[in-house]
């Protein structure tokens, strides 16, 4: 404001200084009027440089022929239509604002595709959210086992699993299938190890690197995901920086083998694991395929539906379902259909929201009596 | 069809265009545009039969159409000479002076028709109009009566309006100059300033070049835009600023040289 102020003070000070010396001027012999179009030529530019000087020296001093020339130059200005776009052409006529025109499209194309790719990123890390509360949950899983045993012997029959964890189950399933039975070797027990070590620290580093992005996911995808904040190491999640993690968790192995070697102690699950090799990563993958009747693997469906679901969580109901039709006799022949039309949109290839939604269709609405 | 008809009628809308932004008023602009086209076809089309085409015929009808409509605006409401001081501001004062005592429009009317005329000078033109009627009192009360045009009455000889008798000041006029403006330009300031400032600034002989002039008479006096002035003097915007700040900077050390410079720090 007090710039404004300044500038003002300055240009009325300039003003009343070029009136002072205008109006104190001794007045000139000014000669004949110009020809108009002599006024005319001035004025579109077509007078030699000589011949300007003269027509310049009389405008100065007559106050006929001037405003003529002021009026005639916005007259001429409007018909050629100088204003508005001629400056324009003039300005696309010249090769350096095309340069910076150029220059300036591309970097704003830039920053639009890597925006695109960033937010992109965030929806798949946001999709595969889920995972990492379900692997912090499986981790004390050991240790509780004894005291969970002991509550469904009592008839405390704990809640079924939430649908969040069937995909990290059938991840560490599939885990399983790609390396079956037989224990692992020697180097990729290490490995193992060392990853299974990592993990929780990682997590926890990885949280804050996160944060960022989750936010901006956040921002997108407002209330489709609940558990975005905890959910801390979404850089992980995504298929490229998955596979990043782990060449690098890989090659730090490889590199701090006193690390790699007394990391595993810090967990009970990892002492599990390097004892008896893949046991609790087993464990949620029998309970995921352990019998069930057909009301509870229909909540399971209900529930793993109701957010974005994993590719294994599919893998899982199909096993389930296959299970309970050949294994319960018990079912009536619609509900038996119903499995079957299930199955049917299960092994087809389509994405699992598609399929997730076919399900629901299928299921129906919870019948009365049925809660979750 | 004689074709200069042709070409004037070709115009005819810029003709008018140009009527109703001189006198505002639809009937009196159809009017004066009928006189230009009259002024045109006169002599078999003499006028246009001039044009040598050194500019393009658009531009000379356009400088013909100007000249006659200020020729038919003498022809009705008369001819009046301005006061001193009126002729010494030129320029935008000297049309506000016509337009108010002359063609009797209302203040409002007339700074309208100047910013419809030349855009971006609305304000300067406001100050301008009421600074003229407070220092004429009188602007139109016996002027401005219609008078009817009368064909045999004659265009003026326009080509002698520069003449020289406005050099031949009086010096009682030459004092109510000095008291006008030193009252304009410095306002209050001028109550405590030096009276005789003015004259000593007259006295000091300062030149000026044509192109210097002009463009302090199109930035400070008409409110053109700086750039804009520039453009029609043929210099960049950037010439036009750094020549404008160096003749500003030259004019405070002249007078500062004249002696002026306590005078000029204290009012400026």
């Amino acid at each position: 404001m007090a710039k404004i102020t300044e500038l003002e003070k300055k240009r009325t000070a300039e003003r009343r200084l070029a009136l002072l010396v205008l109006t104190g001027e001794q007045p000139q012999a000014c000669g004949s009027c110009l020809d108009l179009e002599e006024l005319a030529a001035l004025i579109e530019g077509k007078l030699a440089p000589e011949q300007v000087e003269p027509c310049l020296d009389h405008l100065a001093c007559c106050e006929h022929c001037y405003p003529l020339w002021r009026q005639l130059d916005r007259e001429w200005q409007e018909q050629a239509g100088k204003s508005g776009r001629n400056t324009l052409r003039r300005l696309f006529r010249q090769p350096r604002f095309l340069a910076t025109a150029g220059s300036l499209l591309a970097a704003a194309a830039s920053i639009a595709v890597f925006l695109n790719i960033t937010t992109q990123a965030d929806r798949h890390t946001l999709m595969r959210l889920p995972e990492q509360p379900v692997q912090e949950q499986v981790l004390p899983a050991p240790a509780a086992e004894p005291g969970d045993k002991g509550a469904t012997e009592n008839g405390l029959v704990p809640p079924p699993p939430p649908a969040s964890m069937s995909p990290s189950q059938t991840q560490q399933s599939k885990e399983q299938a790609a390396a079956p039975a037989t224990p692992p070797p020697e180097s990729s027990k290490k490995k193992v190890l060392t990853r299974t070590a990592r993990d929780t620290s990682e997590t926890q580093e990885a949280a804050g690197a996160a944060q960022p992005r989750a936010r901006a996911a956040k921002r997108e995808e407002k209330g489709a995901q609940a558990p975005i904040e905890s959910a801390a190491p979404v850089g992980e999640s995504t298929p490229a920086n998955a596979d990043m993690m782990k060449d690098k968790k890989e090659q730090e192995a490889i590199s701090l083998p006193g690390k790699s070697a007394s990391a595993p102690q810090a967990t009970p699950q990892a002492a599990l694991r390097a004892a008896g090799g893949s046991a609790p990563s087993t464990a949620p993958v029998a309970e995921a395929i352990a019998p069930l009747t057909l009301a509870e693997w229909q909540n399971r469906i209900r529930e793993g539906c109701q957010r974005p679901p994993g590719a294994d969580f599919m893998a899982t109901i199909s096993q389930q379902g296959q299970q309970l039709l050949r294994e319960s006799t018990a079912l009536h022949e619609h509900e038996q259909r119903q499995i079957e039309r299930i199955l049917a949109v299960l092994g087809k290839q389509q994405p699992a929201e598609h399929q997730c939604r076919a399900l629901l269709d299928i299921l129906g609405p919870v019948p009365q009596g049925q809660g979750r | 069809m004689n074709s200069w008809r042709e070409q004037a009628l070709a115009h005819w809308e810029m003709i008018n265009r140009m009527a109703g932004r001189r006198f505002g008023q639809a009937e009196l602009a159809e009017e004066a545009a009928l006189y230009v086209m009259d002024g045109l076809a006169q002599d078999d089309w003499s006028r246009l039969r001039s044009f040598t085409g050194r500019s393009t015929l658009a531009t000379y009808i356009g400088a013909l159409t100007l000249r006659l409509l200020e020729d038919f605006a003498r022809a009705r409401f008369g001819r009046v000479k301005p006061p001193l001081w009126i002729r010494r501001l030129g320029g935008l004062w000297m049309t506000l002076f016509r337009l108010l005592c002359l063609e009797r429009y209302s203040p409002d009317e007339a700074v309208a028709i100047v910013g419809n005329r030349q855009p971006g000078q609305g304000k300067a033109a406001e100050e301008a109009a009421y600074h003229i009627l407070g220092e004429l009192p009188t602007c139109g009360e016996h002027r401005g009566e219609q008078t009817e045009f009368n064909e045999e009455t004659g265009l003026p000889d326009s080509e002698e309006e520069c003449s020289l008798q406005e050099q031949h000041l009086e010096q009682e006029e030459r004092r109510q100059l000095f008291a006008i403006l030193g009252r304009f330009l410095f306002d209050d300031a001028a109550a405590e300033g030096d009276p005789r400032l003015l004259e000593r600034v007259a006295a000091a002989g300062i030149s000026l070049e044509s192109k210097e002039r002009l463009l302090l008479k199109l930035c400070y006096r008409d409110g053109v835009a700086v750039a804009e002035a520039g453009r029609m003097l043929g210099w960049n915007r950037h010439q036009v600023h750094g020549r404008l700040r160096r003749l500003l900077e030259r004019l405070r050390q002249d007078l500062a040289n004249a002696g002026l410079g306590e005078e000029l720090r204290r009012l400026l």
